[in-house]
């Protein structure tokens, strides 16, 4: 059975309000970010992978199961809510050992898994550590390892790195990276910087249609020879931002260096600067 | 799987708070209430007794004479007593129902209210008023005769015409006087009570109906409580979205947190029983006979199980509805629209959620009710079965996205 995501024409309404439009999407195995703003119907798109909601209309194949096969689908996919937690008094143990039930693992699975998962999140050392005790980056590493547990193919994380300090969201980003050796991981975000360090593979989604699908390379591709850096005064500052796009400001005394996408070199000091994925998503959703 | 599951359920409902609080309530009230029966009290007739104590009469000329007596007062004095839902409210007709009343009580009687009035007046008179057991016996032995001829029917259909007069649920209701009418037992009636007790209860069984009448009353709102926080626990530790994301089924998973909760409540109702039951099976052997050791189990488990069932099984399906704690005010006021909504303290099973039997004994009463009494706590057990199935649909609903009540997915 092939490890992919295939979805066709996939719309979900909010009673009047669509959240999705025609989404048309092929997740291959490894890491795949999906990039978007609040709003854009991310979270709604994951749950409808993860069959916490129903789609109005269009296809959506999961390893070439339906998804209204919630049963099957819940046993491969693997799911990591933006705002995940357990019950305060359980420790890190009892959760991951609940969850591990509910996964419909037996016994002798759970003794085995549960401590390896542990370990692989680095919370072996914290198993008795209640669930109400832990930090933001506990919590999202005990999440990740309940959403493993039972080995499934997909794992779909929905805003994981939100809220974390820097250390913690590269520890993330570098343990999400090692679990999507051989399935896929479906990475939702809003954080540039989490895409770029950890995807190949990314869609762009904005007010619930898909703006951009491809590899970061040719996202890339999008904005080369258009990004320009500058020096320009720092009272000039407000002028340059009303009439062209800034991506980065980095002021010193009375001077500023400015970032700036634009068709055509924007004055004449401006020299051209190998863009980054932050610049190509700008310049995508400024499209828009 | 739902092994698993059902003792990892357990194990959360015993380290809840609300479940701590639930064991306390239920052990204080409960031993507060059964402090006063004493196993000692417990004795045989024996011939010579000055007082054998009263039972309910079934004798319908004794019931027709008795409520006439009490007619004959309210009228003299125009002061009525209804308890609607359970709580009194004194009543007062106006001249015109007064002249109805009086009709109403000289058809019955075949005299006028003045005669009887003065009747009562001279009965009352004979007695010393300053002394209460003088009163008391006064009161007692105050009958008022009933006209020639009047049938059981006629005298029914009088009464509810007085029920029309002074309102629902006074002493005029049917089965409020059919209950409420004693008589002073005699020697014989006394002994024949007690052997039926000894033989059909072996004792312990009737003392665990007045544990359950007690028990009832607070195991129709405690188990709400604990229902509810189980309900709600995910969504108020973020857990519901990965709970909903798991293979398990849903029916998997509210059956096995339904029966956790549901042995969780019902350990301390036992527990209780059983230690409470041992003086009366000790009491039982003083007496040579053979105390049921396992009434503990059996009478509960008929009559407070279905009970506890229903009630956590409706606080269940009324908060996965809802997310919210409605269940505890839906609940609460049932319950205690039961408990003050039945006219008699004892018997009266009819369909209330709190079946009553606040005496020690009465066994031949008991099991001429139990028909009507098993039927109860079958209704309810079913009940409690569709509440869990709807459970199950509401939470595969919610699951899906589709919350039958609102939307809490997105």
């Amino acid at each position: 059975m092939e490890i992919s995501i295939e979805i066709q024409n996939l719309t979900k309404y909010y009673g009047k309000k669509q959240a999705l439009s025609k989404v048309n999407l092929t997740i291959p195995k490894g890491m795949f970010g999906l990039l978007g703003p609040n709003g854009a119907g991310k979270t709604t798109l994951m749950k409808v992978l993860a069959t916490l909601l129903e789609k109005t209309g269009g296809e959506v194949k999961i390893c070439g199961v339906p998804v209204e096969n919630s049963r099957q689908i819940r046993n491969m996919t693997g799911y990591l809510p933006q705002d995940f937690s357990m019950y305060g008094n359980m420790s890190a143990y009892e959760a991951l050992d609940y969850l591990a039930v509910l996964s419909g693992m037996s016994r002798q699975e759970r003794r085995e898994r549960v401590p390896q998962m542990l370990e692989k999140v680095n919370l072996l050392e914290k198993r008795r550590t209640k669930v109400k005790s832990m930090s933001g980056g506990m919590k999202r590493r005990l999440g990740i390892a309940q959403a493993i547990i039972h080995d499934p193919k997909v794992i779909i994380v929905d805003e994981p790195t939100a809220g974390l300090d820097p250390e913690e969201r590269v520890r993330f980003r570098n343990l999400l990276c090692e679990i999507a050796k051989d399935r896929i991981v479906l990475l939702s975000t809003h954080i540039v910087g989490d895409i770029e360090a950890t995807c190949e593979n990314i869609a762009v989604l904005n007010q619930g249609k898909i703006c951009f699908d491809g590899r970061v390379a040719e996202l890339l591709a999008l904005v080369e020879g258009k990004v320009y850096s500058a020096e320009v005064a720092a009272v000039e500052l407000e002028k340059v931002k009303e009439k062209y796009m800034v991506t980065g400001i980095l002021t010193t005394g009375s001077t500023a260096n400015v970032k700036i996408i634009a068709e055509a070199p924007p004055f004449p000091q401006a020299k051209p600067v190998q863009p980054d994925v932050e610049d190509a998503y700008m310049y995508l959703m400024h499209q828009e | 799987m739902f092994g698993a599951l059902f003792f990892k359920e357990c194990k959360q409902v015993l380290r809840s708070l609300v479940y701590f609080i639930y064991v306390v309530v239920f052990v204080l009230f409960i031993t507060g209430q059964m402090s006063s029966e004493r196993a000692m009290g417990l004795q045989a007739p024996v011939p010579g007794q000055s007082d054998y104590g009263t039972a309910v009469t079934t004798d319908e000329t004794l019931i027709m004479e008795g409520t006439l007596a009490g007619l004959v007062e309210d009228i003299y004095y125009n002061s009525w007593v209804t308890y609607p839902l359970g709580f009194y409210k004194a009543v007062m007709l106006t001249d015109r129902e007064m002249e109805q009343a009086e009709a109403i009580l000289e058809r019955c009687t075949g005299k006028t209210s003045e005669v009887l009035v003065e009747e009562m007046k001279r009965h009352f008179g004979g007695y010393d008023q300053s002394n209460v057991e003088e009163m008391e016996a006064a009161q007692e032995s105050y009958k008022v005769s009933v006209k020639e001829g009047l049938s059981y029917g006629e005298f029914e259909a009088a009464m509810e015409e007085i029920c029309g007069l002074v309102g629902k649920k006074s002493d005029y209701e049917k089965s409020r006087y059919e209950h409420s009418i004693r008589v002073p037992q005699t020697y014989e009636m006394a002994k024949e009570e007690f052997d039926v007790l000894c033989e059909k209860d072996h004792v312990t069984r009737a003392y665990m109906r007045l544990f359950c009448d007690y028990a009832g009353i607070v195991l129709a709102v405690l188990p709400i409580f604990v229902g509810v926080s189980r309900a709600l626990r995910d969504r108020r530790a973020k857990a519901q979205e990965v709970v909903f994301s798991k293979p398990a089924s849903g029916m998997r998973i509210i059956v096995s947190r339904y029966l956790a909760n549901l042995v969780m409540l019902c350990i301390p109702v036992f527990v209780t029983a059983f230690l409470l039951q041992q003086p009366f099976l000790y009491k039982a052997q003083t007496l040579g006979i053979r105390g049921d050791g396992l009434a503990f189990l059996t009478v509960p488990g008929a009559w407070l199980v279905p009970e506890i069932m229903v009630v956590l099984a409706l606080s269940f399906l009324i908060t996965e509805l809802t997310d919210r704690i409605l269940a505890v005010f839906v609940q609460v006021a049932w319950a205690i629209g039961s408990l003050f909504g039945a006219d008699v303290l004892v018997g009266d099973f009819g369909m209330r959620l709190i079946a009553r039997w606040n005496t020690l004994g009465q066994t031949t009463l008991f099991y001429s009710m139990e028909k009507g009494f098993l039927l109860n706590r079958c209704y309810y057990f079913l009940l409690a079965v569709v509440c869990v199935v709807l459970t199950v649909i509401v939470y595969e609903r919610k699951r899906g996205g589709n919350p039958v009540w609102k939307n809490t997915a997105g």
